[in-house]
């Protein structure tokens, strides 16, 4: 176990460093890229320029930066944005719950869907319950997440109506009420949230029905049913039990990819979270942002991992032996 | 369906009516016989760029899910059987490629050696192979736990026949929903690298094609919805589920216990 | 309208049965605009501060808060705004304004010239980062010499001093940023005591949302537009059409007709246009030498490339080909110069004249030196300009090659600062730097070599006499002598063509009339140049010129 902490602070670690390094390397630089191309204020004054640069600190080696960035992330510290000149920790205290809320209830909706199609259909297999489920879950998954949000938009909010088209709440409305607020939030989190989940469930589904299929011919199995054990009872307790280990490896796989898919949906619907704050400050080259940022999301994907790995060991012990 | 695609792809030259890149008509054409589905904003055929599309899409999902399931099953399977420090060593680097957030390091990767075909599949696949690194290795230790390989072991059995006679049968299923599930990925992906403007900008591909279309100023006011989004966006979902069709259709070979069952 | 509204009506009845929890909710999405309130698209525009706001838009919310001593109406023209009366130096260095009577702060103290004078020096003495819009740029020195007078001292006489400072620098209390050292950073909501007609009630920086209400001791009196909202929304056509905000911009790259169908037609929806205040710039890299240092090359460029067909192309007309000459047709210091009407016949035979030759026909062709006509062209990758298709195939019918290279736009603007491309596809640039259709010394800051680092403008051009002339205009008062010097300024662009305007695409704001109906496009733009209808003049007063109110029935 320790050493299973010991390798994961490495990772961390690891990270850290990349987290420094990646954005420095991408080419261009914050202050020219802050030039917005609709606002022409570009300073072309090399003394104001320096002044600007050694404001935001950006006038130091790389070497005398990554040591204060450490020391500063020791303290807790993440700086301050360059664009919006606020502290780096506000702004990702302003986004995180947003993104939490929408990957999460993403996920949730993915993977209980994905195991629950993906039992059924390997318990029947080849019939034609199997075969349209099939078809249904793969095809829903194979349209591009950033056309089925723009879709959904369009033909969900524009056309018919029936749910905001962007953003998380309904700005300066406080007073109705907790229970208002909290269904105003639901309403905004349904389109995000479901078109999210939409790519997650095929995978999900693909290894519960592989992982049943390839128990259905299991020694105990065949022997559950010789017992004259219920289908129900083969099915849910032993098929899917055995199958659920990578289940739930998959689920917390998929953090890292239900990220990269957060940029998009959250960019489509205007949702506040730290996905969209990642792809804006990457747009900026905000070094204190982005590295903020990256360091929430991988934070998350590596808690996730932590997780399925403790979980992992939970439900099919006897990978500790 | 994945054939048909092959076909149209390797026959584009031939079936293509228009050079997808040149202007042939007038901007945002509904479709006629001349174009049949009309021209893009700039009044280009839209056919052209759809049969010219399948070409690159085809290509850069077959080679990238190769190279994601290669490496992949290797890492995987090499952590699963070995374990020891190959396994913790191989399971941190999976780690590190799992937790940095994909998207900038794609940016990165592409703003560093230009954008391209060849950086689209490179991309493509080492974002692929860890996952499936991690599904293997997960699989693999099941399999171990059970007992077969020790059992075998005890027998004499030599490695290769370890891997020949339980984990190909064993794995199969996994490894083949996995290049399924990553050839699927990769036609969406390779949409998703040209929507983010990291596709080659004067290539044809799906990806570009909506995101041009889905960048178009007021798309959905008018008809042209009908005959340029959507036609890409149909075909990408129609690649990647011909693929994962394909995965589907080999399972059982790949899994003989289930025929003896 | 009432066949949709009976829809959602409907939709709202049969979620009721699903879950009560969405009944409120649905209530609430669209709610019936208020009287005076009105709501325009939010989004990540910083804190609204004279320091900390982000780019045009930020600067649109931060001067609901912050005055400054003159401002643009519909007219086009400076109003008296702090400043009851202006008066220029002799030697146009200093300019003396006169406030006005009985200004105040927001939190009741009186507003003097010792605050002018206080704004000048505390501008100074702070690093002013590269996304605020209106800055200092020129004065060397400002003193009260009265309670009511101030004396601002320029380093030129410059001629843009009045649009661009006078008109757009914001006037901060001195009793408020005396004691703040760090001013980008002070993002406390009790610093935001600015002397204008809006108070911030609500920020959410996070979702891009705030909230404006009248201040109702305004020195203009009680502001017609009482509460400004701004809401987060994607694309804000969309959320006009859907009813979540009452006006929207079109984006500035143009937009074709048939996509504001839906708001044509009925009379909810009014809409307004304007062309100009962004354009498709070309530019070749003269420091590149070869084709590119020719000016015959350039020319003959110019003469492939059919601007009006590409208007008609992309924008169903909506907008204006571009003209050699940088300023659009009706901007008031335009002349007529060359044209290079699209003659591709004359461009071929201009490169055959210049040595530039097929080596068969209908290949690349090539200098005397061997060197092929093949150039990198650069631009923006998301998205993709749609003109660029346009011109590699009007510059491969006369035997020239385009390499399109697209890259982000942090990556552009890094690349355009090494100046190491070839040719750049530029972008609608924008506001106080080179608007085509605003103060005519963007000539100066988009072509002349005199202008130290730029990201969007001429590059490697060299004209002594465009130099000469630049600095001279720049320093001498709108008036006929002006207009001569940016006469010929127009003219050497337009012989030399270091950059070629393509086309300037038309702005459209389309808006909700039940909601507010006063906007307008200022001539020019407001505060130094900004596009776009948010001059907040319209919201105070309602009306499209002067400072009286316009009344509300209400």
């Amino acid at each position: 176990m320790s050493g299973l902490v010991a390798s994961y602070v490495l990772v961390v670690f690891l990270l850290l460093t990349l987290n420094f390094a990646l954005p420095r390397a991408l080419p261009g630089e914050p202050i020219a890229a802050l030039g917005d191309p609709t606002s022409s204020t570009y300073v072309g004054d090399p003394e104001r320029r320096a002044a600007v640069r050694r404001y935001y600190d950006l006038d130091r080696s790389a070497l005398d930066g990554y040591r204060r960035y450490l020391r500063d992330l020791a303290r807790g510290e993440l700086g301050t944005s360059i664009r919006s000149n606020r502290p780096v920790a506000r702004e990702l205290a302003d986004r995180l719950p947003w993104t939490l809320l929408l990957v999460g209830t993403a996920l949730a909706l993915a993977t209980a869907a994905g195991m629950l199609a993906g039992t059924h259909s390997g318990w029947r297999r080849e019939r034609s319950t199997d075969r349209s489920l099939l078809v249904l879950v793969l095809s829903v998954q194979s349209i591009p997440v950033f056309f089925l949000a723009s879709a959904a938009v369009y033909v969900f909010a524009v056309q018919l109506g029936w749910f905001p088209l962007s953003g998380a709440r309904t700005p300066f409305d406080g007073s109705s009420g907790v229970a208002a607020e909290i269904a105003d939030v639901a309403h905004h989190l349904v389109l995000p949230a479901v078109v999210m989940a939409l790519p997650f469930v095929g995978l999900q589904y693909l290894v519960m029905r592989a992982g049943v299929v390839s128990e259905l011919g299991a020694d105990h199995l065949l022997l559950g049913r010789a017992k004259g054990l219920s289908e129900r009872t083969l099915k849910y307790r032993y098929a899917a039990r055995n199958a659920l280990a990578p289940s739930v490896t998959v689920a917390a796989l998929q953090v890292g990819s239900a990220i990269t898919a957060a940029i998009f949906v959250e960019s489509v619907f205007a949702y506040p979270g730290v996905g969209r704050l990642l792809f804006e400050s990457v747009a900026d080259r905000d070094y204190p942002l982005m590295q903020g940022s990256f360091l929430v999301l991988t934070l998350l994907v590596v808690g996730a991992n932590l997780l399925a790995d403790l979980a992992y060991r939970r439900l099919d012990p006897r990978t500790v032996a | 369906m994945v054939t048909t695609l092959a076909t149209v792809a390797l026959l584009a030259p031939i079936l293509a009516p228009e050079d997808p890149r040149a202007v042939t008509g007038p901007s945002l054409a509904p479709p006629s016989a001349g174009h049949l589905l009309g021209t893009d904003d700039a009044g280009r055929d839209l056919v052209s760029q759809l049969i010219w599309g399948a070409r690159s899409s085809m290509m850069v999902a077959l080679a990238a899910a190769a190279l994601a399931v290669t490496v992949g099953v290797a890492v995987g399977a090499a952590a699963g059987l070995l374990r020891g420090w190959v396994d913790v060593v191989a399971m941190r680097i999976v780690d590190v490629f799992l937790a940095l957030p994909a998207l900038p390091l794609l940016v990165l990767i592409a703003a560093l050696s230009g954008p391209g075909r060849g950086i689209a599949i490179l991309v493509i696949g080492l974002a692929g192979w860890p996952a499936i690194a991690r599904i293997v290795r997960s699989r693999c230790l099941t399999l171990v736990s059970r007992g077969y390989v020790d059992a075998a072991r005890g027998f004499g059995a030599g490695p290769v026949y370890l891997v020949r006679r339980h984990l190909v049968p064993d794995l199969g299923p996994l490894v083949v929903a996995s290049f399924v599930d990553w050839a699927a990925t990769a036609v969406l992906l390779e949409a998703g690298l040209a929507f983010l403007g990291l596709g080659d900008p004067t290539g044809v591909s799906w990806g570009a094609m909506l995101d041009r279309a889905l960048a178009h100023p007021g798309i959905y006011a008018g008809g042209e919805w009908a005959w340029w989004v959507l036609p890409a966006g149909v075909a990408i979902a129609l690649a990647s589920v011909g693929f994962a069709f394909v995965g589907l259709a080999l399972e059982p070979r790949a899994n003989p216990r289930w025929r003896r069952a | 309208m009432a066949e949709r509204m009976s829809r959602r009506t409907f939709v709202r009845s049969s979620t009721m049965a699903a879950g009560a929890l969405y009944l409120g909710a649905c209530g609430r999405s669209s709610p019936a605009p208020e009287p005076s309130t009105v709501r325009i698209a939010g989004g990540g525009f910083g804190f609204p501060s004279p320091f900390a706001y982000i780019a045009g838009p930020g600067y649109v919310q931060m001067s609901l808060i912050y005055d400054t001593l003159l401002w643009k109406d519909a007219s086009g023209r400076l109003l008296p705004w702090l400043a009851r009366r202006h008066r220029r130096s002799r030697d146009g260095r200093t300019h003396t304004f006169e406030l006005r009577d009985g200004v105040r702060w927001h939190d009741g103290r009186a507003l003097t010239a010792h605050d002018v004078a206080f704004t000048f020096e505390y501008f100074a003495s702070q690093p002013l980062g590269p996304l605020l819009v209106a800055q200092p740029r020129g004065v060397r020195g400002a003193r009260a010499t009265g309670r009511r007078t101030v004396e601002i001292e320029l380093e030129l006489p410059a001629s843009t001093f009045l649009e661009a400072v006078a008109g757009a620098v914001p006037i901060i209390p001195r009793h408020i940023w005396s004691e703040i050292e760090d001013a980008p950073r002070a993002q406390e909501r009790d610093v935001l005591i600015g002397s204008g007609a809006y108070r911030l009630l609500e920020l959410s920086p996070g979702e891009g949302a705030a909230l404006y209400l009248a201040n109702e001791r305004h020195f203009l009196g009680r502001p017609f537009v009482r509460r400004v909202e701004l809401h987060p929304v994607n694309d804000e056509l969309v959320a006009l059409q859907a009813g979540q905000i009452d006006a929207a911009d079109t984006p500035a790259e143009g937009i074709a007709p048939d996509a504001l169908a839906p708001f044509r037609g009925g009379d909810r929806y009014g809409m307004i246009s304007d062309t100009g205040s962004f354009s498709f710039p070309l530019i070749f890299n003269l420091a590149r030498g070869g084709g590119l240092a020719d000016r015959r090359f350039r020319r003959a460029c110019a003469l492939a490339i059919d601007r009006g067909a590409i208007v008609e192309r992309l924008l169903g007309g909506n907008g204006r080909p571009g003209n050699p000459g940088f300023l659009p047709r009706d901007h008031p210091y335009h002349v007529p110069v060359e044209q290079y009407a699209f003659d591709p016949v004359a461009a071929e035979r201009l490169l055959d004249e210049a040595g530039y030759r097929r080596p068969r026909p209908g290949a690349v062709r090539r200098g005397r030196d061997g060197e092929a006509l093949s150039f990198s062209i650069l631009t923006a990758n998301s998205p993709l300009p749609a003109v660029l298709p346009l011109l590699v195939d009007a510059l491969k019918a006369v035997g020239v090659t385009l390499r399109p290279q697209a890259v982000d736009l942090p990556t552009l603007f890094g690349r355009l600062q090494e100046g190491a491309d070839e040719i750049v596809l530029g972008l609608y640039p924008g506001p106080g730097g080179t608007a085509p259709n605003a103060d005519p010394d963007n000539l100066r800051t988009f072509y002349a070599s005199t202008v130290g680092e730029r990201l969007q403008g001429a590059q490697g051009w060299v004209d002594r006499e465009f130099d000469r002339l630049a600095r001279r205009q720049l320093v001498t008062p709108d008036g006929p002598a002006r207009r001569r010097l940016v006469a010929r300024m127009q003219q050497v662009v337009a012989r030399d063509v270091p950059a070629l305007a393509l086309y300037y695409p038309t702005l459209v704001n389309v808006f909700d009339r039940r909601a507010f109906d006063g906007w307008y496009f200022t001539p020019g733009g407001f505060a130094g140049g900004l596009p776009g209808v948010h001059n907040k003049h319209a919201l105070i007063t309602g009306a499209r010129t002067g400072l009286s109110v316009r009344p509300r029935a209400t």
